[in-house]
């Protein structure tokens, strides 16, 4: 018989932690200085967007602003984190969160960086649960 | 992390949300049930694909073991839906993986961006249906994520 422990609490005994980890990881994703910081901008734009759709404190506003922190913003600017480069911000190409889910899929197929794919594709992935969610 | 490993560690994930939808639906009945074998039979196609993908990287797909040890024991409806977003949330992290190591608009990338969707979907509907705390530790706002 073989461990199916390890594989199957590596992820799934995630701790509070998590959040921080997203901040560093995301810092140096956005640095990518090509097609993709262009598209992360986009996403971390949906994800303001998205956020004023929300009341703080509710869980989807929580769930917007971790993402919006894991693409290296915060919700005082849809830019980019401190000492990361300014792009151009587009617009983000959804205005709900159900429809950013095809837009994020897709940025997430073509995105060149593999960690920034990753978190396009969680995002992508999140939205469709809290689509589900909603009336 | 190369793609083809990658690729190699999704096919183990992959056998063991086989095995382990077999021992959660043994507990279940009714809607759950055809859920679980409903999941069961999802998971043993993407598993037979990421096979096929990880051979054509040069890789060998992992065969699937006899059996393997749950992360707790599962003795009723309630761990059994514990197992299922367990193992759901391994495999998010898993796509997570294969989305990361994977080039852009490759057949490994959009395979894995699509299963990172489903396993939070289906993560999120066995969350929402467990009343034990044992697997619900990882982060849904954004699934796959490693620690």
């Amino acid at each position: 018989m073989t461990d199916l422990e390890a594989r199957l609490t590596r992820r799934a005994l995630l701790g509070a932690g998590v959040l921080v980890v997203a901040g560093c990881r995301t810092a140096r994703h956005a640095a990518a200085p090509d097609l993709d910081t262009t598209t992360l901008s986009a996403a971390r734009a949906g994800e303001v967007a998205l956020l004023s759709s929300y009341a703080e404190g509710t869980p989807d506003h929580a769930a917007h602003l971790a993402h919006l922190r894991a693409l290296g913003g915060d919700v005082s600017s849809p830019g980019p984190s401190p000492g990361v480069t300014p792009t151009p911000s587009g617009p983000p190409g959804y205005t709900d969160v159900g429809s950013s889910v095809p837009v994020l899929q897709a940025a997430a197929n073509r995105a060149r960086a593999g960690a920034s794919a990753a978190v396009l594709a969680s995002i992508a992935a999140s939205h469709t649960v809290l689509a589900a969610r909603r009336p | 992390m190369t793609e083809a490993e990658a690729l190699v560690a999704a096919v183990d994930t992959e056998n063991q949300a086989v095995y382990g939808y077999g021992l959660a639906g043994a507990h279940f009945a009714g809607r759950d049930r055809a859920d679980a074998l409903a999941a069961l039979d999802t998971h043993r196609t993407r598993r037979d694909l990421l096979a096929s993908l990880a051979t054509r990287h040069g890789a060998t797909p992992p065969a699937a073991a006899p059996a393997y040890a749950p992360p707790f024991p599962v003795v009723a409806v309630a761990s059994a839906r514990s197992l299922c977003t367990a193992i759901e949330d391994a495999c998010a992290g898993a796509a997570w993986d294969l989305v990361a190591a994977s080039r852009p608009a490759s057949q490994s990338r959009s395979l894995a961006v699509a299963w990172l969707t489903d396993a939070a979907v289906a993560a999120a509907r066995w969350r929402g249906g467990a009343r034990s705390d044992q697997s619900n530790q990882s982060n849904p706002d954004l699934p796959g994520q490693p620690g």
